[in-house]
């Protein structure tokens, strides 16, 4: 496992995505979730249903925010009135943190709206690093990036994904959000050892855990979110846990949305392994208020 | 080799048209050719937009088939490649792409139901705001009427109807049957909002319709008398009926505020 100086990580347990399928289930019932995370650019509007029930859920839950349109990696200019937009959320939600993803997302004014994949060499390396601190600079924070899944991998690579991820985390001094489905999707499409993954990030960067479904083609993998999560993907979280310590994870689900209550029992597996890694009492890093919950 | 920037103007190519040059700086490895690792990115492009275009323009796509609205959607994504950080938007040139004509009506039907669509889309997510009541209407001193001035919630659309594109939006949203389009003999006026969080819409007649764009367009209420007065035939109705459509829409929840 990598070493680091020990990071002041916080703990808020185990969460799910906000999604429109639940706002009225979520704002009526009020279910044992610790936390929510949102897609930032869904609140990227001026008012109507969705900032309705943004601040209804805000004011018995702590959110995190996660954005797709980051372009941490892209090759044209940061997007100015983006981060402006991303701003004004993060001051209307106050969350813990806020993330995006390791990726580009367009180019020459042209957003494809998909996490494309970077190249694993030091002109990357240079180029994210750059973009990350004008970020943080500008948001007077840190920011978490996750690893995104990938189906392809450039000539042009000097090295391993993980490797590309720490250089990136220590020089700009940013943090993670670790997709465990993306390392499995990824780790099925090129053929690599998961654990080596894991076994390679620095454990106090690690902020964040993501857990969802795929499509398996057999002989590759696709990150569609739309399934429960798989047996060897709640495995790989197990060791996860172990390697990382606490981390604050959760379920995401984008498509065909099912009864909350199956959201809800995927929740329970995921506070179950994690209980079985750590045992029953809260870590030392928690400072979720839902004491009820864990 | 290629740096970032042309290694991404690269990809995007392949991602947009097909291009294959790309491909030699992707590797093969096991049992999945590099083509078949590009066409997972070129697919989901398309997918993506189109699932976008389907959740603005939902009774569109039910009307024009799934192959025909699969089409359309592959034309205008080349069309108008997204310039926006956000899909809320990717779907805005698309009344224009299908031909809308605001001013003259000269379009055919699909058109004018994305227009439509396109309202409700920019009603349901416009800005929030305090809606004002008969209460406040009933404080004004009768003096201060003609200089009145309405301000309206930001989810106030109309647009005018060339087709019986309502009649079918609607009948379209309660899977009944759907009357064949059909050109209107003259044009309706269609009246858009957001109410208690949900997107409302009816039609309104022509001196409703004369009434309430004056009143949009900033007119006071005397102005907006005057405007009406060229709708209906009696003089004497008009502050009358003036009075009983800004009741309506104070009921409505479609007034902010009441400025005298």
């Amino acid at each position: 496992m990598q070493t680091e100086t020990k990071t002041n990580k916080p703990f808020l347990g185990c969460g799910l995505g906000l999604r429109p399928e639940y706002y009225e289930t979520i704002v009526e019932t009020r279910p044992a979730v610790d936390w929510f995370e949102i897609i930032s650019e869904n609140y990227m509007v001026d008012g109507g249903k969705p900032l309705h029930f943004l601040d209804r859920v805000r004011e018995n839950y702590p959110i995190v925010m996660h954005g797709v349109s980051l372009s941490i990696g892209g090759t044209d200019p940061l997007d100015q009135a983006y981060l402006k937009r991303l701003k004004q959320l993060i001051d209307r939600v106050e969350p813990p943190w806020v993330s995006d993803h390791m990726c580009w997302t367009g180019q020459g004014g042209h957003n494809l709206h998909d996490l494309m994949p970077l190249p694993f060499n030091q002109e990357a390396i240079d180029h994210v690093v750059a973009r990350v601190q004008q970020v943080q600079d500008y948001l007077g924070r840190q920011i978490l990036l996750e690893n995104a899944s990938s189906y392809v991998s450039y000539v042009q690579s000097e090295m391993t994904e993980w490797e590309f991820h720490t250089e990136i985390m220590q020089r700009a001094d940013c943090l993670m959000l670790f997709d465990i489905n993306n390392i499995y999707v990824s780790a099925r499409n090129h053929g690599f050892d998961p654990l080596d993954y894991i076994k390679g990030i620095p454990a106090g960067r690690v902020w964040q855990f993501h857990l969802a479904g795929h499509s398996d083609y057999g002989d590759y993998v696709i990150d569609t979110h739309d399934h429960p999560v798989v047996q060897p993907v709640w495995e790989l979280y197990a060791e996860a846990l172990k390697y990382f310590g606490p981390v604050s994870a959760m379920i995401e689900r984008d498509d065909r949305f099912p009864p909350f209550e199956e959201l809800m029992a995927e929740l329970g597996e995921l506070r179950k392994i994690a209980r079985s890694v750590w045992g029953n009492d809260r870590p030392e890093n928690d400072n979720s208020k839902r004491q009820e919950t864990w | 080799m290629p740096g970032l920037k042309e290694l991404q103007n690269a990809f995007k190519r392949n991602v947009v048209n097909g291009d294959e040059a790309f491909g030699k700086y992707i590797n093969s490895t096991g049992a999945v050719s590099s083509d078949v690792r590009l066409a997972i990115y070129g697919n989901a492009y398309f997918s993506r937009l189109e699932e976008a275009l389907e959740s603005d323009y939902g009774i569109l796509k039910q009307l024009l088939g799934d192959d025909v609205f699969s089409e359309v959607c592959v034309a205008y994504t080349h069309k108008y490649p997204s310039r926006y950080y956000s899909l809320r938007w990717f779907g805005q040139d698309f009344p224009a792409f299908l031909g809308y004509q605001q001013a003259s009506g000269e379009h055919h039907w699909p058109a004018e139901m994305a227009q439509l669509e396109w309202h409700f889309v920019g009603a349901f997510d416009a800005a929030d705001s305090m809606v004002a009541t008969e209460a406040d209407a009933a404080a004004i001193a009768p003096e201060a009427w003609a200089a009145l001035k309405i301000k309206f919630h930001p989810s106030v659309r109309t647009m005018a109807i060339w087709w019986n594109t309502l009649t079918r939006w609607r009948t379209a949203k309660n899977t009944e049957t759907v009357p064949e389009p059909v050109r209107l003999l003259a044009p309706a006026q269609c009246l858009l909002w957001r109410h208690a969080l949900v997107t409302q819409y009816r039609s309104m007649e022509a001196d409703e319709a004369a009434a309430l764009q004056a009143a949009l367009a900033g007119a006071d209420f005397s102005e907006l008398c005057g405007a009406l007065a060229e709708e209906i035939q009696d003089p004497e109705m008009v502050p009358m009926k003036a009075a009983g459509f800004l009741k309506t829409w104070l009921a409505a929840g479609m007034v902010t505020e009441l400025q005298v």
